[in-house]
């Protein structure tokens, strides 16, 4: 065969064949020759007598895991399960080999000839750590390439046996054949009495939910407890800061009052009120000072601002601004004249210059 | 614009009391039918009375004692797998009823394999043994309950530093009952999410998700395994001791699906 474009995938396919599928098959008719099992039944029986059936499973020193071996069932026979019955050893065509030995017991409710298997094992066929000390190291390399274990089924042919009556029990009569329904009413017969009866009420007919617990609703029910704990931590902490570090909590407390007289002095400015538009700006400055300085805000007079504002501050430049903002409200509450609209923007500009200069300094 | 809002309400009105009338409707009808499937059930007709029960599912209807006696007729009629099937599914409703803990014994003492260890610590499974009378339902609740407490307490004693005797205790106790707890919620939802029951006769495990791949463990009718992950037609399941292998995905039955 020339070699062409058109032969290489056949050469290809063929040469997967030779390199793949073969040596796979070939370990598969290795394995038989490591592992295999033979089954011992006799090939007659008696009805309702125990048939005693072996099962010999031969390895020749491989490491084998994982090892069962059953039958399917059938309403030939009853049967257990196997139980193991030890080991032993043996050598075939030159080979050791070690047997395990499983064996149960058969019956047969009735005559006739039945059939037996196949019976099935199963094992895993494991590659041992210490494999250079393995005499069967080279099977391993080509039976488990790189593999750590590998599943290995094997199963038996099926087997017949004639069963005869049993001795001295006279021949039940045949059974006539049952319709399927009759068959279904006759299995429910046969059932123990211990079941219990059906209900007789339908319980709570609802829809089906049986994945509830997905609900985003639990989710956020689950995380509700985490961000109440979360949110009374940070509570505290604040709670715990107000109470410790009191010129933090003066300042803070001054600053939102001052954010309030602020409010209601530009509230009155608006509404030209000029005589309470002073007064409010003087009770601004005296509440905010007396919260800062702990005094009572009636306490706060000129000398006093001249004796502890300005030894606080340290500030003559500020000293001087609170003074003037008391100056102005002076004047314009016991003035005759009444002051425009125009000064009114001006000391209120002026105070908030000054509440902001004073809400700067955080230590008093 | 208030005659809008009149017309509006009555129709929302309307629309509320059809959808309430049709519920109680099917109600009605799906008690009809659970009352005829009772009746079959005791002429022995038990093919027929899993047909009626089925009905009322397909009408997506369900209750605990609706899967209860769809069990019992499907174990009369000799069918373990789907009978084990749906007392697993009653248990999702009524977990502690003595009627299904029975029959649910009776079923098993059916079942061809019966000696199966469950792989699972034994202090888990005396836990889930105390939460088993409880639906899932309930014992989401209970543990929510006490982590709330645990939570609370947390809060009122630890933060805010009230009732501070004794305190931390009682918080060590309320804490390991809830992570104690979880545990059994925990193995109750995995049940719901991955449980199954072999409903095909015996089939067996394979090694593969191929054919003719070699078994890897024989499985029997009624038998319960979790599901793994589906992959072509073919579940990957475990058994309750442990063991795991491919099953053909029509020899199961999960026992919540996403419509029962």
């Amino acid at each position: 065969m020339d070699i062409t474009r058109g032969n290489v995938p056949i050469i290809i396919i063929l040469a997967a064949f030779v390199f793949f599928a073969m040596p796979a098959a070939c370990a598969e008719e290795d394995i038989r020759e490591h592992i295999f099992i033979e089954v011992e039944v006799p090939s007659e029986a008696r009805v309702s007598e125990e048939v005693p059936v072996q099962v010999r499973f031969y390895t020749d020193w491989l490491d084998v895991e994982d090892l069962k071996v059953w039958d399917g069932p059938s309403d030939a026979y009853i049967a257990g399960d196997f139980v193991t019955g030890g080991t032993e050893m043996a050598v075939r065509g030159g080979t050791k080999y070690a047997v395990l030995l499983f064996s149960k017991k058969l019956v047969f409710p009735s005559a006739g000839d039945h059939d037996y298997g196949p019976v099935k094992a199963s094992c895993v066929v494991t590659k041992p750590k210490a494999q250079l000390l393995n005499d069967n190291r080279e099977f391993y390399d080509e039976y488990l390439g790189r593999r750590k274990s590998r599943g290995l089924a094997i199963e038996s042919e099926t087997y017949s046996i004639h069963v005869l009556q049993a001795l001295q029990t006279e021949m039940p009569p045949e059974e006539e054949a049952v319709e399927p329904e009759e068959a279904v009413k006759e299995e429910g017969k046969k059932l123990p009495l211990e079941m219990i009866g059906i209900k007789i009420s339908p319980g709570k007919l609802e829809a089906p939910d049986p994945f509830f617990y997905r609900s985003r609703i639990l989710l956020y029910a689950e995380l509700l407890p985490l961000i109440a704990l979360l949110a009374s931590v940070l509570v505290e902490r604040r709670l715990r800061k107000l109470r410790g570090d009191t010129p933090y909590t003066r300042w803070l407390r001054a600053s939102r009052a001052a954010e309030k007289d602020v409010k209601k002095a530009r509230a009155l400015m608006k509404r030209k009120d000029n005589k309470r538009f002073y007064e409010q700006v003087f009770r601004a400055m005296q509440r905010y000072l007396g919260v800062r300085f702990s005094v009572l805000p009636e306490g706060i007079t000129e000398e006093l601002v001249e004796a502890r504002v300005a030894a606080a501050l340290g500030n003559d430049d500020l000293t001087g601004a609170i003074k003037g903002i008391f100056h102005q409200c002076y004047l314009a509450r016991y003035s005759p004249f009444k002051e425009g609209g125009e000064e009114m923007v001006n000391t209120l500009d002026e105070l908030d210059s000054v509440l902001e200069r004073l809400n700067s300094i955080k230590e008093i | 614009m208030n005659l809008r809002l009149i017309f509006f309400i009555t129709a929302m009105l309307l629309t509320a009391a059809a959808a309430v009338t049709a519920d109680d409707a099917s109600i009605s009808d799906a008690e009809r039918l659970f009352s005829e499937g009772n009746s079959l059930y005791e002429a022995g007709e038990y093919g027929k009375a899993v047909e009626k029960y089925s009905l009322i599912l397909k009408e997506g209807l369900a209750s605990g004692e609706l899967f209860y006696n769809l069990g019992n007729a499907y174990l009369k009629t000799g069918d373990l797998g789907r009978a084990a099937l749906n007392y697993e599914r009653a248990g999702i409703y009524m977990p502690g009823d003595s009627d299904l803990l029975s029959n649910r014994r009776f079923a098993a003492g059916l079942m061809k394999q019966q000696d199966m260890v469950e792989k699972r610590h034994m202090a888990l499974r005396w836990l889930d043994m105390a939460m088993s009378s409880l639906t899932l339902k309930s014992s989401i609740l209970l543990v929510s309950a006490l982590y709330y407490l645990l939570i609370s307490m947390i809060i009122v004693t630890k933060v805010f530093g009230v009732f501070r005797k004794r305190s931390t205790a009682l918080i060590v106790i309320v804490f390991f009952a809830v992570m104690v707890l979880t545990f059994p919620v925990i193995h109750k939802i995995r049940d719901l999410e991955s449980g199954a029951v072999v409903v095909a006769g015996v089939t067996d495990a394979v090694l593969e998700p191929v054919k003719d791949a070699p078994v890897n463990f024989p499985l029997f009718s009624g038998m319960k395994v979790f599901v793994l992950r589906e992959k072509w037609g073919w579940t990957r399941i475990m058994r309750p001791d442990g063991k795991i292998g491919w099953v053909n995905s029509d020899a199961i039955r999960r026992i919540t699906p996403v419509s029962i």
